[in-house]
């Protein structure tokens, strides 16, 4: 337990250090700024005890052991705590490179939940499953305890020393000391790098784990803009993309569901989008297309150029090199491109493929249909990733032959991830002084000298800039657990400077944010707004058109060559391989989270592991079943095995495989599950493509049969998901099922009548709403076995049905959890009254009276009620999150964690219902509609969710509800749910 | 001084007499109480040991599932059911042929019943005991299986829920159990008697002296004895149709496409009837060659039990027909689909096994020669026994593996620990009847002296 | 205090019948009959009433009927209104299976000890007149002997007429 007592220390300390208390009052803007509940306008009561926590959260010295031992659990309660009533810290998540704005919610001074920030105008209130987990990274016990020397426990003081050592020797042998890090989000961070690279022989390389280099270099050449288009979905009427998942993981998922999903509903304002996706495997992207076009990866160039080809000869341009389209659906080209050209101006074409001339023939398509400036905004760029792939590569070199005689490494892993990771291993064993700041003993930490972890990211300060002139602070939500420091606070203390990078945050942010604002008078008063609300944006500039300064000929020309090149050379027997990086899990930086691990692929609904997704009729031809073990070979000599997935409109003769598995150094939940492909990227031209030919596929005979959660893809002819096309839904008809008689009369009701309804033209399938469901209400993991006998436990599931043909077929989700029946099947069947239903339209579950008969499971149509198999928590049967007390600090204390042998499912988040009725009625209130929202609709970035009062007519759940897209499902078994669908929209 | 010359004024005046009857009866005690004299044979032994080992080993499953949890069974999110309310529900329908033989037959005056009433009956209490364990041990939680009795307690108001089919069989089952133990008690208070004066002395006479409640034979006794077990009769008719009708409802009060069906009740008592009548000429015929009580339970029994048989088993293959006839009647997608599934899905094989031994199968016995073959009998009877376990493994598992939402489809596999259940429940079962068949008088010996009385009357009559 | 009992023992139901019919013809009172079996047409030769055991019943049942509607009905809808499943809080249609199970249990259990009370037997009873073989092969019949209005000659003749193999006189406290 000591961890537990760890972790109040950060209170403790705060009690110890009055001096800095004192300090803090002097100062009395300084710290954090915390939203309690709904943002009062703080008093300064709450500032004076905000800038205590604040301040000893800064100081990491406040984490020493000494206070450990002198820890006593709220013995003399901290200020701004209450028990029981959370508070809300704006911060910035550190989960991927999109740098999405965060609230995080804590309770008794330590964070259980993450939530989107509603007022960033980029990201909005949503987040993504990723995000979501991130909490539990906080509590994960694979984090390193503290420094390590040469693989050995050290102390800060002599580690520093050290260092600072080497690096005077390394300056005095000029050799080159090289900063490898991740995308880094903050200006302050930038900053401070830069003064490091005014030292001499001193190297920055920025190193992305799945690289987007060659859009960067392809804008670079085409518009001399060095960074990534910021693309602007919500403004495009036509989006065609091109093997580029933008809903699921590319740039910025969260924001680009957002602005996808405003143009997805037919009642919005703005016409509904048409969506077009040339992909080979199933993204979730692809999944969402009103038209998906199976191709090849390789194809991607040629499809890029078929388009340009069409809109350039609409335009009258002329001498468009041509190109083989022989091997691709020529009509849905022309189609594609007549939809692009009649919405030109707020049409967009994006693509995933990193190869400089694909994305250049994009750039002139986006160009010549005249969205640059539109949906292709140069001028607010996006910094979300800057990876240089070539410097990576020379910088190998270099380390190989001896000739750097330092390496930082900030927030990579490329030992694990980089396509030549054994090289990189290799080449560090020449490197004089070798420091990592990973939170873990990693793959490439293990070989590092010095590992000095960081700060997760709930613990540090930092800042962030995703989108030029949008900015994000981060913020402490809690005193670093362990005896970690923050990455920026050693490279200022290697830097000479005090390791204070709380101090050199706010001097950034006065020197040029403040002094660029005129509204806030004294800096602290802007501070202390900015670090309140988590954001500050600057007026965007003005979009303007920019003009397309190379010659994209060039590319075209050299894009048909290639192709022509590759159908000559094309061996019908070997297959594509196309790599992609999974929703959950991402670049594999999340494998030893649990929560992303069982998290179902939104489109193959399998979790724990990755898998080699194969046509159907490459199964069938091959007699390959789902698990399967396959062999592939044909990259340099490499042999992996795989268990086959059976994907529905996969591309055929490809292969598709997730990234981001495989991990051996990741934790106990990480280590082993799944397979490293990240060594079959082809580095081609200094950019890696996660595509490659001439891959060979073998039966191995043996089996490892995939833990799904789904099994049957077919609706069975079954109104289930409701679909219909936007042409259709403009002729008038009454399609709202009357409402079915009932033998009983109408129940008393009480004053609410709580109701959810869940748009399914919105819903991406992207399942943040699982992972956050997950969180707020402590859902147990039960790993790949029991995930493989069917006994995951998500309250919520997002069901995938697939339709037409299995070549290419269409593909529908549906949020599915608990519907609160009104006449709910599942109550009178419990013999001891352990299921009822509440005065407020709520199916209850009464835990400590469940004796698990499992009756009501028996007799849920819907199927949502999950069983307590097993128990769950401090068991070592299942070794997760739950069975060990630092994971048991992601907890909710407002929600039971339920024992063996109980029945549970959604409660439609009651304990949010409760907490937001008694807010209401503490202020004397009725409850507003919108106040109350649940896990799953808060953490929804396609706002594809609203809870809301059915018995309030002016609620927004009862107009959804009495819209004319709305249905329940299985109406016709008399059930009468509370939770409404509205019928999924195509633009076909 | 006069008992003494009464004594001998009554030897001179009367030679010693033997009625045919009274020789007959005596033979009747002699054999009834005969295998409770004498030791075990090695038939019984080989039998007993097999039986014993297969409790152990239930009960070393059901050990280990109640101290892990449910999860060591097959069961998943989609499939809360399969082996443990199976079991239940064959057990519970084996147990009803007990209650038929002794209480309709003896309502019908059927006299071919008295020589395997009692063994019926036995059967009755140990089937209802393995049966009573299966809703036990497939809760979450049974150290609180009390929660389903709706005791006084002081958590505030809180009862059960009277309308769930499950409370309902809580009481049925206790209902059913009690009502049938007490009728074979009363039953057995005559012989426990008569083998209290037959023991010389010591242990056995006590144990039988407290078990007979000083039972003298009284004429008075018996006419009010006759009334009693004819009331208890009456009671347990109602009774055992009202069982298995609720164990039905707890499928036919659901949702569930193929469970929610009306023909259920009287579907479930032909069917337990059937299984029944099969599970006791196993168990006769077993005795019979065991025990050697050919005489006793003779080839005329069989034949009464195989034209039982065959209504019932007609019976319940109508039922069959009629259910897929409704579903495709209705027109309801979800019940349609869950037949074809039935019929065809991934369980069609155990799907058609069953049709052959409960519909099929009992079509045979229109012939008289497979009617009195001892052999054919007993091969048929075990068909009985697979069949009707089938039946409820399907009727539970089909409708629940697929029902409304396909996302939820899965399949269910049994594991070792359920497998090893139903084996112990099989030990449970015929290690008691092995127990009985050498403890207690196995076949009513007042019941057998009354018919023979009536046959030798009948005789005397001519 | 003590009374002597004439006990004729019978090898033949049917001779122990004829015995029975002519002493009661002959104006003897039958004490009682002892018998392994019950025997056809006894009682009415003996002239014993119909037993009141289906009254117990009646009333036993009606009673466990009532009592248990009454509960459910206190406990579902008084005590303890809750929505189940939107169904109606007097749901009488559900209640009543459990009503009749009980009244089986309550009519089977009151009528079982009715008779055991009334046929005085409970464990460790000892039967007053034992006669060897009665609960095996013999038949008995016992006739109170009285000092003065019972005639032990001509009982002992029409016994022995009917077949009696065995006639005691014995004193037994009952």
């Amino acid at each position: 337990m000591a961890v537990d007592l760890k972790f109040w220390t950060s209170l403790d300390a705060l009690r110890a250090d009055a001096d800095r208390r004192a300090a803090a009052e002097r100062d009395c803007f300084a710290g954090q700024r915390a939203r309690t509940g709904p943002p009062p306008e703080p008093s300064r009561r709450d500032f004076l005890t905000l800038a205590g926590f604040g301040i000893a959260a800064a100081a990491a010295s406040a984490c020493s052991r000494g206070a450990v031992q002198k820890a006593i659990p709220m013995l003399s309660q901290p200020e701004e705590l209450t028990p029981g009533v959370p508070n809300w810290y704006a911060t910035t998540c550190g989960g991927c490179s999109a740098a999405c704005t965060l609230l995080a919610k804590t309770r008794d001074g330590r964070p259980i939940k993450i939530e989107g920030n509603a007022d960033s105008v980029v990201f909005g209130s949503g987040t993504c499953a990723t995000g979501q987990a991130t909490v539990l990274s906080l509590y994960d016990d694979a984090r390193l305890k503290g420094p390590l020397w040469r693989g050995q426990p050290a102390a800060w003081a002599d580690i520093d020393a050290h260092i600072a050592e080497r690096l005077a020797a390394a300056a005095v042998a000029h050799q080159r000391v090289a900063l490898v890090s991740k995308t880094i989000a903050g200006p302050a961070t930038r900053r401070l790098i830069a003064e490091w690279s005014r030292r001499p022989g001193f190297e920055h390389i920025v190193y992305d784990a799945v690289s987007v280099a060659a859009l960067r270099e392809a804008t670079r050449a085409a518009f001399g803009v060095d960074a990534l288009p910021h693309y602007r979905f919500d403004a495009a009427r036509v989006i065609v993309g091109i093997e580029s998942d933008f809903l699921g993981t590319w740039l910025s998922p969260v924001e680009f569901t957002r602005e996808y999903a405003m143009r997805r509903r037919p009642e919005s304002a703005s016409a509904m989008s048409r969506h077009v996706q040339f992909e080979s495997g199933v993204s979730l992207t692809g999944s969402n297309a009103d038209r998906r076009v199976v191709i090849r990866p390789s194809q991607s160039a040629s499809v890029a150029l078929g388009l340009l080809r069409r809109i350039a000869s609409r335009r009258g341009e002329v001498a468009v090199p041509d190109v083989d389209e022989s091997a691709l659906d020529r009509q849905t080209l022309d189609a594609a491109a007549d939809d692009l050209w009649r919405a030109r101006g707020e049409s967009l074409v994006v693509c995933g493929a990193n190869d400089v001339d694909t994305q250049m023939l994009v750039h002139a398509a986006n160009a010549l249909l005249g969205n640059i400036g539109t949906t292709v905004d140069l001028d607010n760029v996006s910094l979300q990733k800057r990876g240089d792939d070539v410097a990576l590569a020379r910088l190998v070199d270099a380390m190989a032959a001896g000739r750097v005689g330092g390496l930082i490494l900030y927030g990579v892993n490329p030992v694990y991830d980089a396509p030549a990771g054994d090289q990189f291993a290799a080449a560090m064993r020449r490197v004089p002084l070798t420091v990592s700041f990973a939170d873990r003993l990693d793959e490439t930490a293990s070989h590092a000298e010095f590992v000095c972890p960081d700060h997760h990211f709930l613990e540090a300060w930092g800042d962030a800039e995703p989108v030029a002139s949008c900015y994000s602070l981060a913020q402490p939500t809690i005193s670093p657990l362990f005896d970690t420091r923050a990455a920026q606070d050693s490279l200022l203390l290697w830097l000479g400077r005090s390791p204070d990078f709380y101090g050199y945050l706010r001097s950034v942010w006065r020197d040029t944010l403040f002094h660029a604002q005129t509204r806030y008078t004294t800096f602290d008063e802007f501070w202390d707004h900015s670090l309140h609300d988590g954001i500050y944006a600057i007026p965007p500039r003005t979009i303007s058109e920019k003009p397309l300064v190379a010659d994209w000929r060039a590319s075209a020309a050299s894009v048909a060559r290639s192709q022509s090149d590759a159908a000559a050379s094309r061996d019908h027997d070997t297959y594509e391989l196309h790599l992609y990086e999974p929703v959950a899990v991402r670049d594999g930086a999340h494998a030893n989270n649990p929560w992303l691990q069982e998290l179902p692929d939104p489109v193959s609904k399998v979790t724990w592991g990755n898998y080699a997704a194969i046509a159907p009729v490459d199964a069938s031809r091959l007699g390959l079943e789902p698990g399967d073990i396959v062999a592939l070979d044909g990259v340099g000599g490499r042999r992996i095995e795989l268990p086959v997935h059976v994907q529905p409109g996969q591309a055929p003769k490809t292969i598709s495989i997730a990234l981001g598995y495989g991990r051996t150094r990741s934790g106990r939940v990480g280590d082993g599950v799944g397979v490293n492909v990240f060594a079959l990227a082809q580095v081609a031209a200094g950019a890696r493509r996660y595509a490659r030919t001439g891959i060979t596929m073998t039966r191995t005979g043996r089996r490892d049969a995939l833990a799904t959660t789904q099994s049957h893809h077919s609706m069975e002819g079954r109104a289930i998901v409701k679909e219909t096309t936007l042409a259709a839904l403009a002729e008038p008809a009454d399609h709202r099922e009357t409402d079915l008689p009932t033998l009983w009369a109408a129940r008393p009701r009480g004053e609410h009548n709580w109701g959810m309804a869940i748009d399914l033209s919105a819903c991406t399938g992207c399942s943040a709403c699982v992972t956050a469901c997950q969180a707020e209400n402590n859902v147990a993991v039960v790993g790949r076995d029991e995930v493989r006998r069917g006994r995951e436990m998500h309250w919520i599931r997002v069901d995938r049905y697939y339709s037409g043909s299995e070549d290419s077929p269409a593909t529908l989700v549906q949020p599915m959890m608990c519907q609160h029946c009104g006449d709910a099947p599942c109550e009178p069947v419990c013999p001891v009254l352990a299921t009822v239903h509440s005065s407020d339209g709520l199916n209850q579950q009464v835990y400590n009276r469940c004796v698990g008969t499992r009756y009501c499971e028996n007799n849920c149509p819907y199927k949502v009620r999950r069983f307590n198999w097993f128990e769950y928590a401090r068991n070592d049967r299942f070794d997760f999150n739950l069975n060990n007390p630092l994971g048991l600090m992601v907890l909710n204390p407002d929600v039971t964690v339920r024992s063996r042998g109980v029945m549970e499912k959604c409660s439609l988040c009651v304990q949010r219902i409760q907490a937001g009725k008694l807010e209401a009625r503490r202020s004397g209130r009725a409850v507003d509609d919108g106040e109350i929202q649940t896990a799953c609709q808060q953490a929804c970035p396609a706002d594809a969710i609203v809870f809301g009062d059915l018995a309030d007519p002016g609620s927004r759940v009862s107009q959804l509800n009495r819209g004319r897209r709305s249905y329940h499902v299985l109406d016709e078994l008399g059930t009468r749910p509370n939770v409404t669908y509205l019928t999924k929209v195509r633009n076909a | 001084m006069r008992v003494a010359d009464q004594r001998r004024h009554r030897l001179l005046a009367f030679p010693a007499r033997q009625s045919r009857a009274s020789g007959a009866l005596n033979r009747i005690t002699d054999d009834v109480a005969l295998p409770l004299d004498t030791g075990p044979g090695a038939g019984w032994l080989a039998a007993f040991a097999v039986a014993a080992t297969a409790l152990l080993v239930g009960i070393g499953c059901v050990s280990y599932e109640i101290a892990t949890g449910i999860g060591v069974w097959g069961l998943n999110r989609t499939v809360g059911w399969a082996f443990d309310i199976t079991n239940f529900v064959f057990w519970v329908g084996i147990g009803h042929a007990g209650t038929l033989i002794s209480a309709i037959l003896l309502l019908f005056r059927q006299q071919w019943r008295t020589s395997i009433n009692r063994s019926a009956e036995a059967m009755t209490i140990f089937a209802v005991i393995c049966a009573a364990l299966f809703p036990l041990i497939h809760m979450g939680r049974p150290w609180l299986a009390f929660y389903v009795f709706p005791y006084p307690n002081s958590r505030g108001p809180l009862w059960v829920n009277f309308r769930s089919p499950l409370l309902w069989d809580v009481f049925a089952i206790n209902t059913y159990f009690t009502i049938s133990l007490v009728f074979w008690y009363v039953g057995m208070i005559p012989d426990f008697a008569t083998l209290r004066d037959r023991a010389v002395a010591g242990m056995k006479k006590t144990i039988y002296g407290i078990a007979s409640l000083g039972w003298d034979g009284s004429q008075r006794t018996w006419s009010r004895y006759e009334a009693l077990n004819t009331i208890l009769a009456g009671l347990a008719t109602p009774l055992v149709i009202s069982v298995h009708s609720i164990v039905s409802m707890d499928f036919a009060t659901s949702i569930l496409p193929g469970w929610h069906t009306t023909l259920f009740p009287p579907y479930f008592v032909a069917g337990a009837v059937y299984s029944g009548f099969g599970m006791v000429t196993t168990l006769l015929i077993l005795t019979r060659v065991l025990m050697h009580l050919d005489r006793y339970i003779t080839r005329r029994h069989l034949d009464a039990m195989a034209k039982v048989m065959l209504l019932t088993g007609s019976l319940v293959g109508l039922s069959y027909a009629t259910e897929f006839y409704v579903a495709w009647l209705n027109g309801s997608v979800y019940e349609r689909a869950t037949f074809f599934t039935r019929a065809t899905g991934p369980y069609a094989r155990l799907f058609w096994t069953m049709v052959a031994c409960n519909a099929v199968a009992p079509q045979l016995l229109w012939f008289s020669r497979i009617r009195r073959s001892v052999a054919a009998l007993f091969v048929f009877s075990i068909a009985v026994n697979i069949g009707m376990w089938l039946e409820r493994f399907i009727i539970i598992v089909t409708s629940l593996h697929r029902s409304y939402l396909p996302s939820s489809w899965v399949g269910y596999q049994p594991t070792a620990i359920e497998v090893g259940t139903l084996v112990g429940s099989f030990g449970l079962f015929f290690t008691c009847f092995l127990l009985f068949i050498r403890l207690l008088p196995m076949i009513a010996i007042w019941e057998v002296k009354a018919g023979c009385l009536a046959d030798a009357h009948g005789a005397s009559d001519v | 205090m003590s009374r002597t009992y004439l006990v004729a023992t019978f090898a033949d139901s049917e001779a122990l019948l004829d015995a029975v019919t002519t002493a009661r013809a002959q104006g003897f009172k039958i004490y009682d009959v002892y018998a392994p079996c019950p025997i056809h047409g006894l009682d009415e030769a003996m002239g014993i009433q119909r037993t009141r055991l289906p009254y117990v019943t009646l009333v036993a049942g009606a009673l466990a009927l009532a009592a248990t509607i009454a509960f459910e009905f206190y406990a579902a809808v008084f005590d303890w209104p809750l929505n189940v499943g939107g169904k109606p809080d007097n749901s009488t249609l559900a209640f009543v299976p459990i009503a009749f199970e009980m009244t089986v249990l309550a009519a089977g259990l009151a009528t079982v000890a009715a008779f055991l009370l009334r046929s005085r037997l409970f464990p460790g009873a000892q039967p007053p007149l034992t006669t060897p073989g009665v609960t095996d092969d013999r038949f008995a019949v016992a006739l109170r002997w009285r000092p003065n209005a019972f005639d032990t000659g001509s009982a002992r003749h029409l016994l022995v007429q009917s077949g009696a193999i065995r006639i005691i006189q014995t004193a037994s406290d009952l």
